[in-house]
């Protein structure tokens, strides 16, 4: 047994003893009293969801029809955003690329909270627009190339929140932030990332261009509309070339994060430290 | 030490297998539960929780896997507790928190709680693998089966959770003696 494994054990055993018989408070549990069918609170529940699924169901077809080829697969009411994810966010098995330009294109989801989609565009390029029942809020964003990289659902957030790319300067030297817009009391508003890290990518921070920190979302991939963040964690240690799927041949260790809403504002979770060996998108346990 | 009455003896209905459960393994479910949520009230209650689930639920239909039942059902428990915890966060300010923890921990030596700290500051799912491995003794298969999980990533994920904790503790190190 490794040291850190007996430093573990260790830790654990002692935190778990100071739990001691006389600290528990609590008597054996008493069975509930058995209920006839028709008096059992599952009746009602049961009742009360058939009668919820078939007004959603009526609903759905009536917004459904005029609004369908508008939807992106994967985001639509029946699935909009609930604060209790369902399965625990974990280090993904590939690390992501900047979403490419697509000037025309909306999204739609609801980002208002309202229950009902709502679309978001980019106009004149820089300007956020998000088209609500209720009207069309917009929000400049600051930056030379900007790109909506997709809605989001957070943890802790009950509504979708949207992610958006803005790169400046020359070729080699692009600095790429990302930015979170939410609506809040009626308004579109940037959720801020104090970090760290920071929510972005950044490309000329080590010499020889390599990539000291990437952030991307897996909006539309089917795994988790998330962002996620990774940071390197040392140089790089030089690897034979055909060790790891792809030509590279330096292995980085990396920590990863995800992005969860924290009131007004989004903070990075730490994931865990896994290694990546650009340019191979893939994500390896650590040698 | 006498075996503990797993299987129910003639006569014994579900609730007194239940009772005999309850006595047998309240201890040692609690202490999995507070390692997993690091409180010992919410431990309790997801504990209860659990027995009381298993007491107005449907019967065993194997007693002998009464514990591994109830070991998933705290697991699973403790996780929405956690998670329950951290929504409820997300929509109040947070409150400040000592930085030694809850008051159970200040009684723990230095090293012990800086290990501690570096565990919380695992994921979920690593933080159960590492806690079910370390602390409940359960083998890659028996962790596989209680996260629903394969084999494979119970072994990826305590390696890099075991990477994560030394690394964070090396910092912590080296920061101290920078000092």
């Amino acid at each position: 047994m490794s040291d850190i494994e007996t430093r573990l054990r260790e830790a654990l055993t002692a935190r778990a003893e100071l739990v001691r018989p006389e600290d528990l408070t609590r008597g054996v549990p008493e069975p509930e009293p058995r209920l006839p069918w028709w008096r059992h609170p599952g009746t009602y529940l049961v009742a009360a969801a058939c009668v919820a699924v078939a007004t959603v169901s009526a609903v759905a077809l009536v917004v459904g029809s005029s609004d369908q080829a508008d939807r992106k697969p994967g985001f639509t009411d029946s699935d909009s955003p609930s604060p209790t994810a369902t399965a625990p966010v974990t280090i993904p098995d590939t690390w992501g690329t900047a979403p490419d330009p697509q000037p025309d294109k909306q999204w739609t989801g609801d980002v208002d909270g309202d229950g009902r989609p709502d679309r978001v565009s980019l106009t004149d390029g820089t300007t956020l627009e998000v088209t609500t029942a209720n009207g069309t809020l917009t929000e400049p964003v600051d930056g030379g190339e900007v790109t909506v990289g997709g809605l989001l659902r957070l943890v802790g957030a009950a509504r979708a929140v949207i992610a958006v790319q803005a790169s400046q300067g020359a070729a080699g030297t692009v600095y790429t932030d990302w930015h979170l817009y939410g609506v809040r009391d009626g308004k579109l508003v940037e959720l801020q990332a104090p970090g760290p890290p920071h929510l972005g990518n950044r490309e000329s921070d080590v010499p020889g261009g390599t990539n000291p920190l990437q952030t991307w979302t897996t909006t539309g991939s089917g795994a988790g509309d998330e962002i996620y963040t990774l940071e390197y964690v040392d140089a790089g240690s030089r690897v034979e070339r055909g060790t790891y799927p792809g030509d590279g041949t330096r292995l980085f260790h990396a920590r990863f994060y995800h992005w969860v809403l924290h009131g007004a504002s989004v903070r990075a979770e730490p994931l865990g430290v896994a290694c990546v060996v650009p340019p191979s998108r893939a994500v390896f346990d650590c040698p | 030490m006498p075996r503990l009455a797993l299987v129910p003896e003639p006569g014994t209905d579900h609730e007194q297998l239940v009772a005999e459960l309850y006595a047998a393994h309240r201890l040692s479910l609690v202490r999995l539960a507070v390692l997993l949520v690091d409180d010992l009230g919410a431990a309790e209650d997801v504990v209860q929780d659990v027995f009381a689930g298993l007491l107005n639920g449907k019967r065993l239909r194997d007693p002998e896997a009464a514990l591994g039942y109830l070991r998933v059902g705290v697991v699973n428990r403790a996780r929405s507790a956690l998670r329950r915890r951290r929504t409820a966060r997300a929509y109040t300010p947070p409150e400040e928190v000592s930085p030694d923890g809850p008051d159970e921990r200040v009684v723990l030596g230095e090293e012990h709680r800086q290990v501690l700290a570096a565990l919380d500051g695992l994921p979920a799912r690593q933080r159960e693998v590492l806690v079910l491995r370390y602390w409940s003794d359960l083998s890659e298969a028996e962790i596989a089966t209680a996260l629903g999980i394969s084999r494979g990533t119970v072994k990826s994920t305590a390696s890099r959770a075991l990477a994560a904790l030394e690394k964070t503790l090396d910092a912590d190190r080296t920061r101290e003696e920078g000092r």
